[in-house]
């Protein structure tokens, strides 16, 4: 039986959809009745939906220049040694 | 640090090596030929991998100083330990874990500098609007891409905070987009650990985001309602 303190221990793995069928039914069940548990429910969807929704950085033309020097140097120095 | 000293880099030469032009190789194969000593192939795997690495250190250090070295370094140990890679998992799973350790390490370094665990007030303060991203939506209206620049900073902050064995955890998962099973090879966790920490992790962002969910969800509530006012015009 899913209670409230059950369901936030497993909240991460059921959206994740990484329970058993059985006791993500449990959870869909309690949550249809549990106020609390729905906006718990609903604020981890948002937060992960936040961390999904950030941009790509771009790499910075300063940060993948020296990147490439950097390297460059160490490929170079590699292929007249060999 | 690696300082330049000429800024006369041939980039292009880099970027489009003659020999890689024509047919696209998988990595695998290209790993191959990285390990046989065709250094052409090991750039492009960096070619390939150096913004997502660089997403990931960024976000693990929170600053583009930070992650700048942190990349260099990222790949300067996958060059000289290639020939290690023996293929079990993926290539960028196998990044990803140097990546992440090089990141550990730099931590640790900041953590014994900075007692106070504080950062000092004399360091320039690094605003994350000037940092260049993707093509903006130029669809978006001002106060929602405003409200969106409030939420990323928020979320930097937040992870920021986190304790890092939670932050990579979260970073790789949530951010990044790697399965659970990849988080657990690239971090050298059991599954069973990788689980707890994200579910850990979210629930430290959800308390420090709180306050962002719910104008998120005010956001959704107006746009909704001013995007069926226009409908119904």
């Amino acid at each position: 039986m899913i209670d409230c303190n059950k369901f936030f221990l497993l909240i991460s793995e059921f959206i994740d959809e990484e329970l058993e069928e059985e006791i993500a039914l449990e959870i869909r069940a309690h949550i249809k009745t549990c106020q609390t548990c729905q906006n718990i429910h609903e604020s981890f969807l948002h937060i992960i939906r936040i961390c999904q929704c950030q941009c790509a950085l771009e790499v910075p033309p300063t940060v993948h220049e020296q990147l490439w020097q950097t390297l460059k140097g160490i490929l170079e120095q590699d292929t007249k040694q060999s | 640090m690696r300082q330049i000293t000429s800024t006369s880099i041939k980039m292009k030469e880099l970027i489009k090596p003659k020999e890689l032009k024509a047919l696209p190789l998988t990595d695998a194969e290209l790993v191959k030929r990285a390990q046989q000593g065709n250094t052409s192939a090991f750039e492009e795997l960096v070619r390939r991998y150096e913004r997502k690495v660089y997403n990931l250190v960024y976000r693990m250090l929170g600053n583009e100083e930070d992650a700048k070295d942190a990349l260099q370094d990222t790949f300067i140990r996958a060059y000289r330990f290639i020939k290690k890679f023996k293929g079990k998992s993926s290539f960028y799973t196998w990044l990803y874990r140097i990546a992440t350790n090089v990141c550990f390490t730099r931590l640790k370094t900041r953590k014994t500098k900075e007692p106070s665990g504080g950062v000092s007030l004399d360091e320039p303060i690094i605003d994350e609007s000037e940092i260049q991203r993707e093509i903006p939506d130029y669809k978006e209206s001002p106060e929602h891409l405003f409200h969106r620049q409030q939420i990323q900073q928020a979320l930097q902050d937040a992870i920021n905070e986190l304790p890092s064995d939670y932050r990579s955890v979260v970073i790789l998962r949530d951010l990044q987009g790697l399965s659970n099973k990849e988080v657990s090879k690239a971090l050298n966790l059991s599954i069973a650990a990788v689980k707890s920490r994200l579910h850990r992790g979210r629930v430290f962002l959800r308390n420090r985001l709180s306050k962002y969910i719910v104008a998120t969800r005010q956001n959704l509530h107006k746009s909704k309602i001013s995007q069926s006012f226009a409908e119904s015009e």
